[in-house]
């Protein structure tokens, strides 16, 4: 390649430039480069902290408000259904019922009939037998005749009995007159006594017959008798033929024989006897059934003769039929006891008593003699014990029910927690809603246990009697009824809610006797409301929350880099009380405070204005700020924090104020930083803390 | 407190060192200078008299590295400290450097192309076949100005800081084309030329972050109220060293975690595809008029392919509030996941130059050019990016020639281009740079622009005529 001069020229003068322009170069390309430093003004948000009373309710079920935005305390439990199952008993029924013989009746010994003829009833003249004569008046002599009794029996007491004397005269003759009358009498001579004198008033024509009757009351009669006869007689009106065996005929009978005692022979019969249990319970049961429950009876005999009886009760049935108790005693059993089961009978139509039969067939002597006594019969205790019932509809008697006890668990850390100190609340109302699925009420008679976190019993609280109508009914305990004292110095004994509620007693089942039905599975249920308007007395009450601040250990180191700190804290009131405040950041591990903002006092935040419509129209707020630029060396404290703690404690603890929907009080910390930013140490492994 | 700074500067920026992780090609530069690169054949280029049988390129490499807003000066004056110290800026010179983001963003960018071979051969009428293998490194990232306001003057109560208009992408792929080039039949004095490139792509590594509508505001009480929505998307070669892959849990991610890195000429590839360059020349006279339309094609990304995405908002009212900062953390960081493969357009350009030689006798010692390039990649794409090029450049001394000539484009403003070569007649030597100004006023200088080449070649005289 050939280069001319002139080319050469230019040549020489690029290179010249290209040298020039190298020369010139400054770039210092060896230097190792600096990052440089700067400072750069940053703000932080330190601490946000609200207690905003709805946003607790939002959180916290146990918080509701009233319609006026009144903040309140709600704590709803269910409790356990309380099953009538085997709460529904009847009283006790027991009654002895006995059947004696003296309401018997014996069959009367037949009397024999006896034939007194002419000649031995002392007629004057006996040559006149056999003869026709025209008779004159006469007078039949008193003369005692032996009966010939039959020995069926030994001897009657007899207690009452109609003894009937048939006369048939038989005698040519008229007896008695018009103005007198014939007497016949009945003696007893064993006993020696006459046991009735019959008078036959009137004349007793030849051929007629007539009929006295007396009643005989309390006498022995053994079985040797006899009787006499005294009578007039008229005389006959013409000639008859007088036949000294003709004959007079006297027939006694015996009816009506009630006897206290008798040496006899018994006959087969029965003995019948219907009568009422009076019940202490007055219920009008117009039909039950019973789950369970035994009828014992314990029965008697006192004769000395067999027995087989029925027993029915008609108002007891089983599968649909009358309870008959069959029972068969031996002569003079005693204390024969029986036991039915009465699970699944039926009670129908019980009104206060209980009817029963009893039909006895009392085995005779078969011919012997046995020695009877009318006391003597059959005696029966019978009870119906602890009788269940399943079902029972009427009119039931009032009736006293023990309840199980209800549990109420109580979460006691929901209210508390959030305040400190004492909180006297200003109403109240627990409302027990009770669900009577039966249509029967009730009245509930009961008092509330209560017991606190350790589980030991605080203190109780008799509640009003309230009535339970079917089918729910709510028990208010409320200012008016004292359970607001009582809460609230149950609230101060607890520090807190009490951690459960007993609810002990009795409920009175029908307690007005009004027709209804109620079954074994009907039961008491329901729940239990607490509503506590959240009016706060506030006296030491206050408001406490502390947050975090990790601060990176090789940061704590490098407090040169903050140049400047200045905290600053806002806070805004929305209650209607005065507050203060104040925060310090603390050292958490040796709880050294380190800096305090203010440095002395606290911050006053005047109470708000009562907010409208409870804050739903209107929320006004106080507000009240304050700063703090820090020195060095409280800048180095404050990297060396690494908690915040914030203070709200209530101005004036005279004041009583309602807590509403809306109101907050809300606290705000920041800090602003003039920071020098030195790369070295953001590549330095920066922590973030939080 | 300084530490509650960081916690919030590194959630912005965490997602941008995550990437930055994943992308050590961020010292590998692409630089794609088309206003001069005449290399392929597709590419419009000032024919020369003949065309030399075969023709050779060894190592050539072509580089545009830069930003918008901070010059040697800048350099000089911060970060070269002070008796071993850094420099401590006051509020001025912050304010001074704040002030030299006009454009209201910075924007830093680098193209480099490093042919490992290049070679034609002239097949006379039938054309010119080539043979080209390249690696290209291309990146460009812009940051807004409210990351470096954050960053040098914090932040008060009231402000508001929008990262919206974040942008990074990087690409590294190596093409291995065939050309062909060719002259068509003449008519009417009309002459033109076409060429085309076809190409395999192997891709070795793939960033594209974007900020969507991130950003974050101070209210009253330091509280602040942020948003966080970007997304970034990446793959990269395993020679990389960088794992993100949580080899226990297969289809997991884990924090990366950055291993050995294998330094081989061949690295394994993270994707593949393919791409095809179009050239055509037409020329009457001393009149021609050339389009080229470069970087038609795509990469399909399959290996170490993850997407990162952040899509929340947050309120920070309290530092202190774990909660609050756990939550502004996961806004941040986002939630990433393993994609099975995506596509990437590879940059495109398309130029169109207009070219004229004045001197009626000697027409190859003068030739004015004026040409219009658009890049398509990257922040670019969405800017005004049509370059403007004024060119001219001849032969003097019949064995050498010159080029120079002004650039201008919207981000990067107007640069004067100049360079010079000589050819033998086996070698041509060459080279141009955009920085000759910086030779003598090296303060002003805010990027380099370098382009070296050294053709083999045979007797071009020996060549035909085209």
């Amino acid at each position: 390649m050939i280069i001319n001069d002139k080319q050469k020229r230019i040549i020489y003068l690029l290179i010249l430039a290209l040298g020039g322009g190298l020369l010139n170069c400054t770039y210092d390309l060896s230097q190792k480069p600096q990052v440089p430093v700067w400072s750069i003004l940053v703000t932080l948000p330190l601490v946000d902290d609200s207690w905003l009373l709805e946003e607790m309710v939002e959180d916290d079920s146990s918080f509701s408000f009233t319609p006026e935005g009144l903040m309140c305390y709600t704590y709803q439990e269910s409790f356990d259904p309380v099953i009538f199952g085997d709460k529904l008993k009847l009283y006790p029924i027991e009654e002895s019922i006995s059947i004696t013989l003296d309401s018997v009746s014996i069959t009367p010994p037949e009397m024999p009939v006896k034939k007194i003829v002419l000649k031995d009833l002392n007629y004057p003249f006996p040559e006149h037998f056999n003869s026709y004569i025209d008779v004159e008046p006469f007078n039949i002599t008193q003369t005692q005749q032996a009966l010939d009794v039959p020995d069926n029996f030994k001897e009657i007491n007899i207690k009452s009995a109609k003894l009937l004397l048939d006369v048939i005269n038989g005698l040519p003759i008229p007896l008695g007159s018009e103005t007198d009358t014939m007497k016949v009498i009945l003696l007893d001579l064993k006993n020696k006594k006459q046991i009735g004198l019959f008078k036959f008033p009137g004349l007793l024509q030849p051929g007629d017959s007539t009929t006295y009757q007396i009643e005989l009351h309390d006498i022995l009669i053994s079985n040797e008798l006899a009787f006499g006869i005294q009578a007039e007689s008229p005389g006959s009106e013409h000639s008859v033929l007088l036949d000294p065996n003709a004959f007079l005929e006297v027939r006694p009978v015996i009816t009506d024989l009630v006897v206290h005692h008798a040496v006899a022979q018994i006959p087969d019969q029965d003995i019948e006897q219907t009568g009422q249990i009076d019940m202490e319970n007055q219920s009008h049961i117009v039909a039950a059934s019973i789950q369970s429950g035994q009828l014992v009876c314990k029965v008697t005999n006192t004769t000395p003769l067999g027995i087989h009886g029925k027993v029915s009760l008609s108002q007891l049935h089983v599968n649909g039929q009358p309870f008959v108790i069959d029972v068969s005693l031996g002569a003079n059993e005693v204390d024969k006891l029986l036991t039915w089961d009465l699970a699944d009978f039926q009670i129908l139509e019980l009104n206060g008593q209980l009817n029963y039969s009893i039909k006895g067939e009392l085995t005779g002597s078969t011919g012997a003699l046995v020695r009877i006594e009318s006391t003597q019969g059959m005696s029966m205790d019978i009870a119906l014990e602890e009788l269940v019932l399943n079902y029972v509809k009427g009119n039931i008697e009032p009736t006293l029910i023990e309840l199980d006890p209800i549990e109420i668990s109580l979460n006691g850390d929901d209210l508390g927690m959030e305040f400190e100190g004492d909180v006297v609340f200003e109403s109240i109302d627990l409302a027990i809603n009770v669900a009577n699925s039966s249509d029967i009420p009730f009245l509930l008679n009961a008092q509330l246990s209560v017991y606190d976190k350790d589980n030991s019993f605080v203190s109780s609280y008799r509640m009003p009697e309230s009535l339970i109508s079917p089918p729910q009914s709510t028990i208010h305990l409320t200012k008016e009824n004292g359970f607001l004292d009582y809460f609230n110095q149950l609230f101060s004994q607890c520090g807190g809610l009490p951690s459960r509620i007993e609810m002990v007693g009795q409920a009175m089942l029908n307690p007005y006797s009004i027709e209804g039905e109620i079954d074994a599975s009907d039961s008491l249920s329901g729940q239990i409301t607490l509503n506590l308007p959240m009016s706060i007395a506030a006296m030491d009450l206050s408001l406490t929350d502390s947050t975090a601040l990790d601060i990176n250990a090789d940061l704590r180191e490098k407090t040169d880099l903050l140049s400047a700190v200045q905290l600053f804290a806002e806070v805004r009131n929305e209650l209607p009380i005065a507050i203060h405040f104040y925060a310090i950041i603390i050292d958490s591990l040796t709880h050294t405070p380190l800096i305090r903002l203010p440095q002395t006092g606290m911050i006053t935040v005047n109470a708000a204005p009562a907010p409208v419509n409870g804050g739903a129209e209107s929320k006004p707020s106080t507000l009240s700020c304050i700063e703090l630029a820090l020195s060095k060396s409280e800048i180095a404290n404050f990297m060396k924090g690494n908690k915040v703690i914030t203070f709200l404690t209530v101005a004036d603890n005279a004041q009583t104020s309602p807590l509403y929907r809306y109101c907050e009080v809300a606290v705000r910390c920041w800090a602003e930083i003039e920071s020098t930013v030195d790369m070295d140490v953001i590549s330095g492994n920066v922590k973030e803390g939080n | 407190m300084k530490i509650k700074v960081l916690i919030l500067v590194t959630a912005f920026t965490f997602a941008m060192a995550n990437a930055q992780q994943t992308l050590t090609l961020g010292e590998s530069l692409f630089n794609r200078p088309v206003n001069m690169n005449n290399y392929t054949l597709a590419t419009m280029s000032v024919p020369m008299e003949s065309q030399p049988l075969f023709n050779a390129m060894l190592f050539p490499v072509s580089l545009d590295m830069g930003n918008n807003f901070a010059d040697y000066e800048l350099y000089e004056q911060f970060f070269l400290g002070k008796n071993g110290e850094g420099v401590t800026l006051t509020k001025d010179d912050c304010q001074s450097l704040l002030d030299r983001l006009e454009s209201g963003f910075a924007y830093l960018n680098s193209y480099i192309t490093m042919t490992l071979f290049w070679g034609q051969y002239n097949l006379g009428k039938h054309g010119v076949v080539g043979l080209d293998i390249s690696d290209q490194y291309c990146t460009a990232v812009k940051l807004p100005d409210d990351l470096f306001e954050l960053g040098l003057e914090g932040y008060s109560q009231g402000d508001t800081f929008s990262f919206k208009e974040a942008q990074a992408d990087a690409i590294f792929y190596r093409r291995i084309g065939l050309s062909y080039q060719r002259t068509l039949p003449g008519y009417k004095g009309w002459q033109s030329t076409t060429g085309l490139s076809l190409y395999r792509v192997s891709g070795f590594g793939h960033l594209s972050a974007r900020g969507n509508d991130t950003g974050f505001s101070v209210g009253e009480k330091s509280v602040f109220i942020g948003r966080s929505n970007w997304i970034i998307r990446r793959a990269y070669t395993s020679a990389l060293g960088l794992n993100e892959l949580d080899a226990a849990n297969p289809g997991q991610t884990i924090y990366p975690e950055i291993g050995a890195v294998n330094t081989t000429f061949f690295p394994e590839a993270a994707g593949g595809g393919w791409g095809m360059d179009l050239g055509l020349a037409v020329r009457k006279g001393r009149w021609a008029v050339a389009l080229a339309l470069t970087g038609i094609g795509s990469i399909q990304w399959n290996s170490n392919a993850l997407e990162t995405r952040s899509n929340g908002q947050f309120e920070l009212t309290a530092v202190s509030d774990s909660t609050q900062l756990e939550a502004v953390q996961e806004a941040m960081t986002g939630e990433t996941i393993i994609l099975d493969r995506y596509s990437t357009a590879l940059p495109m350009v398309f130029s169109v130059q207009a070219t004229y030689q004045p001197l009626k006798k000697h027409p190859e010692r003068l030739t004015l050019s004026l040409g219009l390039t658009r890049l398509s990649f990257g922040p670019a794409s969405n800017e005004n990016a049509w370059t403007t090029a004024l060119f001219a450049n001849g032969r003097v001394f019949k064995h050498w020639f010159w080029r120079s000539g002004f650039t201008r484009e919207s981000i990067m403003g107007t640069r004067w281009h100049a360079g010079a070569g000589v050819t033998t007649k086996y070698v041509d030597a060459m080279i141009q740079s955009g920085s000759w100004v910086h030779l003598f006023r090296q303060s002003t200088m805010k990027r380099i622009t370098l382009s070296l080449g050294l053709v083999f070649h045979t007797d071009s005289k020996k060549g035909d005529k085209r």
